[in-house]
């Protein structure tokens, strides 16, 4: 059999998603089913004086309507247990959910929450994240915070009641380093609020049985995790909760929150009857989270032969009213300054800080494409100041295996080099695709490169089972979940390669913790890692009990056996073999086989990525899983008329280990570019100064759109070579990486176009006229006046 | 939105009775399908698709475009390709295929956004509308017809049935759209420019802007700085600050009104420069 591993196979739920015939819980009705919908605060921070639904409640149709005290839930959270269902006593947030009601349908929900009389007491919210930061903030949004319970205790931080989380990653002697440099480069830097606007929007469906089981159908991109936090928050046991996926439309890492399990579910409890949660798009941008706003500080040193000799970060990440998955983000997003570049003396300090905003959560990757904003864009800068070669700089100093990191990991399965060195010849050939063509009038075009990573987490679990039916077919069950990104088919090609099958004799069945097995989760780039880590093992032990089997029917030693296209060969006689049939007897009916001793043929298996313990710096000889590597070089051409940016070109090289299937690989590192186009130029939620989001629509907070990407000769991607050790068949993960190189590579690009270095993101057109403006009139006075001045009395309409 | 309904009239009386300030007009219904949500006194739609026509026809001396025309059939005709390129340009660069293949011209002009972008393409070869309501037809210069943002002379109470414009030999014309993104983006600005030429001397010029004023505008100033010109005599600068000075954009959540000001003159002045060289 050809290998099915570095195979394009067609997605296994290619034909569903292509016939219209997946499911996804948005469509999805049961009978006698309701309608939820959630009564959302309208203030930014104040007290819950009174809620009154009578009306509402008296409205035909309408069913039930729950308070967040009526529906009595424990404090949950990642780690940190600081969020309620609903809001109790105190509302957090412009938007947050104060109540909810389940009607008939979803139109007279919405009526009924308009009958709604809520009183307020209000108090005086923060929403800037340093005056939160600060040791006299404005307002404390969790005055109990020290009192939560906790998983794994927060690293508070004396004096500073809003900071919920910190972290510190530190090696060498900064201020050492700094005197060996030659020049020091600092600035900040700044990323806007962004959500991740999946197709879906999030949704569940809830029914409690007569005996008290329970089961949630949700869109969700974490199974167990929100199986267990949901457990948890309603003292629920485990044997009594099952939570099932379908197709999900997409979670990017912001389907992690457990709101619309909570509601549904205690109103199904309240109501007798399943009930279900669509979130509309509007309610995506404020009910469900959004990625860390951040301001980042970086100083740096660096030596005039390009050695960068010394960096400190330090990074706070506004997380809103809750800290859910970003309490992980607040640690996570350290590793994004350790996993490419040597630096002898280094420190990054990050903090999650509670400001009245909406929740800030897990977004494509962690926190650490917010720290690259800032870190990427000051190489450019650092090669800048010594008049080297932006890229010359980031190889003069990248990591190589063996080296240690800054973290003191041993570096091993380090392809940054390859990628890089891929990237530059890519943008050679770029540059000489663009530059046959002479430029539009009035346009201007630059290059930019960046070197970008994303670590995956560890310690860490993933199971699964591996059955063999008696028509020889092989299903896997993972509790690892499919938002879209591939897992189950390249779970399917390890399957296929392992059994020697084609793919349509192999299957993955997962979304259902009744019968698939626990995992952590499709977050951290982790899935394919793990979830095929563990479906390689659960598939040996599967193997290994076909083997014994057929050894005794062989009467050959199982070492000697092996299992291949439904068949069991001795591997000293490949003309002695007997079909897998033959291991099963036929039952008295006729009507079946099974298997006589020892059961079904099942593997399982745990697989456990572990970690070296960190000392206290937080350093140690391995932290995490793998870190994927990349980098990447973007051409923009400028209007200067209109400040439009447009991306004209895109290389790209990642080093994901041993592609399973390369062309899923490919449209990970297009699709990551994508989305990092919209964070980079278009993207930010705008609150007003009340603390509402006046944008949260499709109408107007801007995302890209295929026209917005060059997708066909202008973009090059490559998969570099590259074999991790540790992984099935040599693979790491890649989903979170393919975001880390794009925004610093497009702000390096316009920096060559124009000479104007932008520092927050997004970088909008509106930004570029005016810096173009500015240096117009520094420039030449006489252009300045004809591209912004001569002011007479305005007219309209003449 | 609860109780909404559809009436589907048989003829154009029976439509212009049910019109008041609680129903729309759906043709398309790309603009009316996003404004029930916010409209919750807006109980009826009235649906004109089986009484309005659709098309476009050329006489000898215009060109006549049935309201219910969608930005698709514009696009694709090659008598609007002869005689107004703008306007092809304009709906050519509307949302995207879905919303061109429902929205119609109808639609795109009664909806009146001063962002509307077959509005100016309109505009600058000189559109009359065509539009009924108790009184009868009334056939008016396209130019007098908005009178607000969402706002026409019609008032909510008329039809709008068709456009004509005449074919001009000796006129050039071009489009620009200035948005967010390069698909389904409200324009920040549009523009569209048209010439009647002379030789090389512009016997008149329309100068009109989008998205910079409660509607969609003629730039006079910089009209009359054209009219009689030759082209090569133009001071484009000049021409750049006549549109400059004339107009007074609003920030709001799409940009900001310095961005408006300078961006508009600067397209104002290529758009003109695209319509001489290029337009056809
Ligand atoms: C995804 C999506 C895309 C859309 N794209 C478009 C599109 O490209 N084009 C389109 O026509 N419609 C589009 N629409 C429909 C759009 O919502 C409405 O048609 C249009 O009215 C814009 O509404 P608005 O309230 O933002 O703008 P309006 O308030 O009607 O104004 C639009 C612009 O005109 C200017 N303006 C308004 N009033 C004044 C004033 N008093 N003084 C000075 N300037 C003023 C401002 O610059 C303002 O941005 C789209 C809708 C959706 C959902
Ligand atoms: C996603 C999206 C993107 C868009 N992008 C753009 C864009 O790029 N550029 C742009 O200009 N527009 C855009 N629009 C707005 C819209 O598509 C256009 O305005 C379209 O031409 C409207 O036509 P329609 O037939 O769909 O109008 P409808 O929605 O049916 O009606 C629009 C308005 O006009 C009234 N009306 C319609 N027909 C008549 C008639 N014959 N007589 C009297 N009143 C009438 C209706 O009552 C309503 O007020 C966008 C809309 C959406 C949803």
């Amino acid at each position: 059999m050809p290998s099915m591993i570095g195979k394009g196979v067609p997605r296994v739920d290619a034909v569903a998603k292509v016939t219209g015939t997946a499911q996804y819980v948005y469509d999805m009705q049961f009978p006698g089913m309701l309608w939820a919908r959630v009564l959302r605060s309208t203030i930014a921070f104040g007290e819950i004086v009174s809620i009154d639904a009578s009306e509402a409640l008296a409205m035909p149709g309408v069913r039930a309507f729950l308070t967040g005290k009526e529906i009595g839930d424990d404090l949950h959270g990642t780690s940190l247990c600081d969020e309620p269902i609903l809001a109790r006593d105190i509302v957090r947030f412009y938007g947050e959910g104060i109540g909810v009601i389940a009607a008939d349908t979803e139109e007279i929900a919405n009526e009924a929450l308009k009958k709604v009389k809520v009183v307020y007491r209000e108090m005086k919210p923060v929403f800037d994240v340093e005056e939160a930061f600060s040791e006299n903030p404005p307002a404390i949004l969790h005055p109990d915070l020290r009192t939560y319970k906790t998983s794994r205790p927060p690293k508070f931080i004396e004096n500073r009641p809003n900071v919920y989380h910190s972290h510190r990653i530190q090696s060498g002697d900064l201020e050492q380093g700094y005197t060996d440099s030659d020049v020091i480069v600092e600035h900040e830097w700044r990323t806007a609020k962004i959500q991740h606007v999946q197709m879906e929007p999030h949704c569940a469906i809830a029914e409690v049985e007569a005996n008290g089981d329970v089961t949630v159908h949700a869109s969700i991109n974490t199974l167990y995790a929100c199986k267990n936090i949901f457990c948890r928050a309603f003292n629920l046991p485990k044997s009594k909760v099952r939570v099932r996926t379908y197709a999900v439309g997409g979670g990017f890492g912001g389907k992690q929150n457990i709101t619309t399990m909570g509601v549904t579910y205690a109103l199904a409890k309240a109501t007798g009857r399943p009930v279900k949660y669509n979130l509309t798009r509007e309610e995506v941008f404020i009910g469900a989270c959004t990625r860390h706003p951040t301001v980042i500080r970086v100083k740096d040193g660096v030596k005039k032969n390009g050695t960068l000799m010394a960096r400190d970060i330090e990074v706070l990440l506004d997380g809103g009213g809750y800290s859910e998955f970003g309490f992980l983000v607040v640690m996570n997003c350290c590793y994004a300054a350790i996993g490419t570049y040597k630096i002898p003396n280094f420190r990054i300090r990050s903090y999650g800080i509670y400001t009245n905003a909406p929740i800030c959560g897990a977004y494509r990757g962690f926190g650490n494409v917010q720290v690259q904003w800032a870190t990427e864009c000051q190489n450019d800068l650092c090669a800048e100041a010594i008049h080297m070669d932006p890229m010359e700089f980031r190889l003069k100093n990248v990591l190589i295996d063996g080296d240690r990191n800054p973290g003191r990991e041993i570096v091993f399965n380090n392809e940054a080099k390859q990628c890089m060195e891929w990237v530059e010849k890519g943008m050679e050939t770029l540059k000489e695709k663009l530059e046959r063509k002479p430029l539009p009038p009035n346009k201007v075009r630059g290059y930019g490169v960046s070197g970008g990573n994303k670590y995956s987490m560890a310690p860490t679990s993933s199971m699964a089972y591996v059955k063999m039916y008696e028509d020889g077919v092989v299903e896997g069950r993972i509790g690892g979940d499919e938002p879209g990104q591939g897992l189950f088919t390249v779970c399917a090609q390890m399957l296929a390669e392992i059994f020697e099958l084609p793919m349509s004799e192999v299957r993955i069945i997962g979304g259902d913790t009744q019968i698939c097995p626990y995992d952590e989760g499709s977050i951290s780039s982790r899935a394919t890692y793990n979830n095929g880590n563990a479906i390689r093992l659960a598939a040996e032990d599967c193997i290994r009990q076909i083997r014994e089997k057929a050894a005794i029917k062989m009467n050959v030693p199982a070492e000697k056996l092996k299992v291949a296209n439904k068949r069991v060969y001795n591997t000293d006689n490949v003309l002695e073999s007997i079909d897998v049939r033959d291991l099963y007897d036929l039952n008295i009916m006729a009507t079946g086989l099974y298997v006589k001793e020892g059961g079904e043929f099942c593997g399982k298996a745990t697989w456990f990525q572990g970690t070296c313990k960190p000392n206290e710096n937080y350093n140690s000889d391995r932290l995490c899983s793998f870190y994927t590597q990349g980098a990447q070089g973007i051409a923009v051409l400028i209007d200067k008329e209109t400040g439009k940016v447009d991306i004209e070109g895109i290389v790209s090289s990642y080093d994901t280990g041993n592609p399973i299937n390369p062309p899923l690989v490919e449209v990970q590192i297009e699709g990551g570019a994508m989305m990092a186009i919209g964070s980079a130029l278009m993207e930010a939620m705008i609150m007003d100064e009340k603390g509402q989001t006046i944008n949260a629509n499709l109408t107007n907070y801007i995302i890209p759109t295929f026209k917005d990407m060059p997708l066909e000769s202008h973009h090059m991607t490559n998969i570099a070579k590259s074999y991790h050790p540790n992984g099935p068949f040599g693979a790491k993960g890649l989903g979170e990486g393919t975001m880390s190189c794009t925004a610093p590579a497009i702000a390096n690009a316009i920096y060559d176009a124009i000479g104007v270095r932008f520092y927050d993101l997004p970088i909008t057109a509106e930004q570029i006229m005016a810096e173009l403006n500015k240096k117009a009139a520094e420039g030449d006075p006489a252009k300045a006046k004809e591209t912004v001045e001569v002011r007479e009395p305005a007219t309209i309409g003449v | 939105m609860v109780g909404l309904s559809i009436v589907k009239p048989t003829c154009l009386e029976e439509a212009l009775a049910l019109l008041n300030d609680d129903t729309f007009v759906i043709a398309g219904g790309t603009d009316v399908a996003i404004q029930v949500h916010t409209k919750p006194n807006v109980t009826k739609l009235v649906d004109v698709n089986g009484i309005l026509k659709k098309g476009i026809e050329e006489t000898k001396d215009s060109v006549i475009i049935y309201a219910l025309t969608t930005h698709t059939d514009v696009m694709e005709s090659p008598i609007i390709a002869k005689w107004a390129p703008a306007l092809k340009q304009a709906c050519s660069q509307v949302a995207a295929t879905q919303i061109r293949n429902m929205g119609t011209i109808g639609g795109n002009v009664s909806n009146a956004s001063p962002a509307g972008d077959s509005i100016p393409a309109l505009l600058v070869v000189d559109t009359k509308v065509t539009y009924v309501d108790a009184q009868g037809e009334k056939t008016i210069a396209l130019k007098d017809f908005f009178t607000g943002p969402g706002k026409t002379v019609m008032n909510k109470r008329g039809l709008v049935t068709k456009f004509e414009f005449a074919k001009a030999d000796n006129l050039k014309t071009a489009f620009t759209k200035v948005g967010k993104r390069n698909a389904m983006a409200i324009s920040v600005v549009n523009c569209a420019v048209g010439l009647y030429l002379d030789g090389d001397k512009i016997e008149k010029a329309n100068i009109v802007l989008g998205s910079i004023a409660p509607t969609t505008l003629h730039i006079k100033k910089a009209e009359e700085y054209l009219f009689g010109r030759k082209f090569a005599e133009v001071d484009l600068n000049a021409f750049w600050s006549l549109v400059f000075n004339s107009i007074n954009p609003i920030d709001d959540i799409r940009s900001t009104a310095a961005y408006r000001k300078q961006v508009a003159a600067n397209v104002a002045r290529s758009t003109l420069i695209t319509a001489y060289e290029g337009g056809k």
